[in-house]
């Protein structure tokens, strides 16, 4: 059984708020990232592995092959991290996986709106947060374990 | 032609050429990026890039490891004239600047010979 421990949008994927601060607070046995672009270009992905600290197997997929592996009946503790809302909606939208979701790092782009220090969303980051709150999974931002959680709905 | 490039957590890249600056000079070819809560990585990323060519022999230094910097730099590493350095410190920046060292092993070597416990030295 894959037991989700967080499941986090940040742009910056694996870095030092991630192996500093939360992987010191939380037990997982895997850091899972899903990212289209980043499976794609095989030069970056084994980067990104060889910099992913030792001690946790790193994974990364593409949609359909983290909704296989997710089925794999092994016990594992997952920590899941994505750029984009949008991945966690459309794997919501197949299977209700996801309980709850972490915002962490979401930079600023053309039409979007800072609703937090670090987090900028678009028209169509607010509905994938919209959909999602619907498909029964709640939302907060939190950049580090020691800050507290604030609901997105305050926030939107 | 050669540039150096820093890249750091908040504005510790910045704050250290500036410190180099005091004691080696004014640097041309020198540039800093400070990465702070609310920097777009994708922007910074392309800033970068738009440093590099072909001709030119590129060192950037990143503060830790696996961290956004060092995430950045990554993506520059296939290109043959650049060059990535993690965890660089003060004494090796100036070894750069000063002594104009490009050799990048030594410049790690004797950068790390900088750390050292006073105490110890000293007191033999």
């Amino acid at each position: 059984m894959k037991n989700i421990i967080l499941a986090r949008v940040d742009d910056r994927l694996i870095h030092g708020q991630i192996t500093i601060g939360w992987l010191n607070k939380i037990k997982v046995d895997t850091i899972i990232i899903i990212d289209k672009e980043l499976r794609n270009n095989s030069f970056l992905s084994d980067m990104t592995k060889q910099a992913a600290p030792d001690n946790y197997r790193t994974e990364i997929f593409n949609t359909e092959e983290f909704i296989d592996y997710y089925k794999d009946s092994t016990m594992e503790d997952i920590l899941l991290l994505s750029k984009e809302l949008k991945v966690y909606e459309n794997i919501q939208i197949k299977k209700e996986i996801f309980s709850e979701i972490n915002i962490g790092n979401i930079g600023s782009k053309d039409n979007s709106k800072k609703i937090y220090k670090n987090v900028h969303i678009n028209t169509e980051e607010k509905k994938s947060i919209e959909n999602l709150l619907e498909k029964n999974c709640s939302i907060y931002v939190q950049m580090l374990p020691e800050d507290s959680r604030i609901n997105i709905k305050k926030l939107i | 032609m050669e540039k150096v490039i820093i890249i750091t957590h908040g504005n510790y890249g910045e704050e250290i050429l500036k410190s180099v600056e005091m004691i080696a000079g004014k640097q041309d070819n020198a540039y800093s990026f400070s990465i702070n809560e609310d920097t777009y990585i994708e922007e910074v990323k392309k800033e970068v890039e738009s440093l590099i060519d072909e001709e030119t022999y590129i060192y950037i230094f990143v503060d830790i490891y696996g961290g956004s910097p060092f995430n950045i730099a990554i993506n520059f590493l296939s290109k043959e004239r650049v060059n990535i350095i993690s965890g660089f410190n003060m004494p090796m920046i100036l070894e750069f600047f000063v002594n104009r060292n490009r050799n990048v092993k030594t410049m790690i070597e004797d950068s790390k010979k900088s750390i050292m416990y006073v105490n110890k030295e000293m007191r033999g």
